[in-house]
């Protein structure tokens, strides 16, 4: 107990004694605050954006993008990954689509995407979903093709139903491998909606990161950053708890 | 031995005065024509300055480098980011001027879907639009606000959205914008593919002062420890912005410049150099410093910019200065 305590504090106080340092370092002179300001130059441009509402607006933009995005693409990918390791005909015919279209670069065909659904959220929740899309198909079928086939020989003999088949051994078995892919999609899509906010829109944190940078408020540009790294903290920790509800037999 | 150390000594003595080559930032745009023209032309050559260019997507990218003195010069667009920049005390300077919007040679345009052309026929009927713009607190912006302005209306009386120059034609095709804010090519390239219409060039209504695009920015880490490379350049840079002044005007030097443009921007197209509007180019480099004031009060206004900076301060005319002893001035009309 006193160990998992002393590991939370360490969690806490190593960003803190980064950001000391780092405080120190521009007081000092060491780090020219006209590129680099220091992080309590940073946290009073982060108030000013919150106390105007303009942080809120951006944050609540990009968590609405992230959020159905990501299950847009990660539903559907789990679905098509679990049929496809099972079975070797669909993995056949879909494998060499998925690995043809997984290393596009989704922000590369944003502007492609803007046509088909508009300007608004849509093609920002698109790009988000394709890229989480693929990682899940990848994921998932990895996690279902390397099942041991005795499960499936014992349920079988014992005339188990397809469904409880899969309540019982397929989805308990690929969880673990479905989650460490959701893990890393989280982070993608969370690149990619900060890269798609570059190129055309007017709200989200990658809007207001690079909108500061293009005026040179870069006060307002490291918030942007900043928010982007405590977004992904969050988001990870509650995939993470998700994992720890449903995977309860997988020590983290 | 001997004889090496003659070899050097010559070497030393017998090179160019500068051996440090300038790194010019540029975009590959008409307003860079002059760097080009100078190179091409032999200018900085007979200047004895090595050029080099390198190339961004972006004025404001190419900002940070010129302050850090990885690049020497830059064509800077007018924009929140150069005052911010100053603001900040970035050791950057103008040097003078570069292109604005004068009649006949405003490239800066707002175009609108061709659709509208009966219906918006005024600033007024532009209320709750969606106009694109190429970035935010940029000259267009502002070209844009003083639009609404001049028939009483704000720049937040329209809806804005970024998005690059060519991807504003499949928006207005889909209708998903109204209109956009460009630059030439691509308000002669739009309207010849039936999309848009120029429905207003910025020199259309802002003659005092016009509109200031952009300015030659210089770092102050070069200029302080080689001011006689930058008085070299300067000149030479001069001649290259009096070839395309000449060309603008439709001068005997057009067919050379044309040609220089086409192998070194974006352009490749001979007959659209006809077609479009070419930005004024300021023969004296003579920059506006009302048109610059009044777009940063603009900017403040509207909250782009947060500390007003000292635009006369920002500005260190001496390497124009010795350009115009040595080539005299030219009539600017």
């Amino acid at each position: 107990m006193r160990t998992v305590t002393q590991e939370r504090a360490l969690a806490i106080l190593s960003p803190l004694a980064v950001l000391l340092l780092w405080q120190l370092a521009s007081d000092a002179g060491l780090i020219d605050q006209r590129y680099v300001p220091s992080p309590a130059a940073i946290a009073k441009a982060g108030w000013s954006l919150a106390a105007t509402g303009e942080l809120e607006k951006h944050v609540w933009a990009s968590l609405r993008r992230l959020s159905i995005g990501f299950v847009l693409g990660a539903g559907p990918g789990i679905l098509l990954g679990i049929v496809m390791g099972l079975s070797r005909w669909v993995r056949a015919a879909l494998d060499p689509l998925v690995a043809a279209l997984y290393p596009i670069p989704k922000v590369a065909i944003l502007p492609l995407l803007m046509l088909v659904f508009g300007l608004g959220d849509a093609s920002k929740v698109a790009v988000v979903a394709m890229s989480v899309l693929f990682l899940s198909i990848i994921n998932t079928t990895v996690g279902v093709v390397q099942l041991d086939r005795i499960y499936f020989d014992v349920a079988r003999n014992y005339g188990t139903p397809w469904y409880r088949l899969f309540a019982r051994v397929i989805l308990p078995g690929a969880l673990p491998t479905i989650f460490a892919g959701l893990r890393i999609s989280l982070g993608v899509s969370l690149v990619v909606l900060v890269s798609a906010e570059f190129v055309a829109s007017n709200s989200g944190i990658g809007y207001l990161i690079w909108s500061s940078w293009q005026t040179l408020v870069v006060e307002n540009m490291f918030v942007g950053i900043i928010v982007v790294t405590i977004l992904g903290v969050l988001t990870t920790f509650l995939l993470h708890e998700c994992e720890r509800l449903l995977v309860p037999w997988r020590q983290i | 031995m001997r004889r090496l150390l003659l070899a050097v000594l010559i070497g030393v003595l017998g090179g160019p005065a500068f051996a440090q080559p300038v790194k010019v930032g540029d975009l590959g745009i008409l307003a860079d024509a002059p760097f080009y023209i100078a190179i091409e032309k032999g200018y900085f050559k007979d200047a004895d300055v090595e050029v080099s260019l390198e190339r961004f997507n972006s004025a404001a990218q190419a900002t940070a480098p010129l302050s850090t003195n990885q690049v020497q010069v830059v064509g800077g667009g007018v924009s929140a980011a150069l005052y911010n920049a100053f603001a900040r005390d970035w050791p950057v300077r103008i040097a003078m001027a570069r292109t604005r919007d004068w009649p006949g040679y405003s490239s800066d345009t707002l175009v609108l879907r061709n659709d509208l052309k009966a219906t918006v026929t005024s600033a007024k009927q532009l209320k709750g639009k969606m106009i694109a713009l190429n970035a935010p607190a940029s000259v267009l912006h502002f070209m844009l606000g003083r639009l609404m302005e001049s028939e009483g209306l704000s720049i937040d009386d329209v809806s804005t959205i970024n998005m690059a120059w060519p991807n504003m034609a499949p928006g207005m095709e889909t209708k998903a914008i109204d209109g956009g804010m460009v630059v030439e090519p691509f308000a002669t390239q739009f309207a010849a593919k039936g999309i848009s219409f120029p429905f207003k060039r910025a020199a259309d209504f802002m003659k005092s002062p016009p509109l200031e695009v952009s300015v030659v920015l210089y770092s102050k880490g070069w200029t302080d420890k080689n001011p006689d490379q930058a008085r070299a350049f300067t000149l030479a840079y001069l001649k290259g912005a009096r070839d395309y002044f000449d060309a603008m005007k439709g001068g005997p030097k057009r067919a050379e410049v044309v040609d220089i443009c086409i192998k070194y921007t974006s352009l490749k197209d001979k007959a659209m150099y006809d077609k479009m509007h070419w930005s004024y180019m300021d023969p004296n480099g003579e920059i506006s410093f009302d048109g610059l004031r009044d777009q940063q009060d603009w900017y403040a206004k509207h909250g782009f910019v947060a500390t007003k900076a000292n635009i006369e301060a920002m500005t260190d005319r001496r390497f124009l200065d010795y350009a115009l002893e040595n080539l005299g001035r030219v009539d600017d009309k």
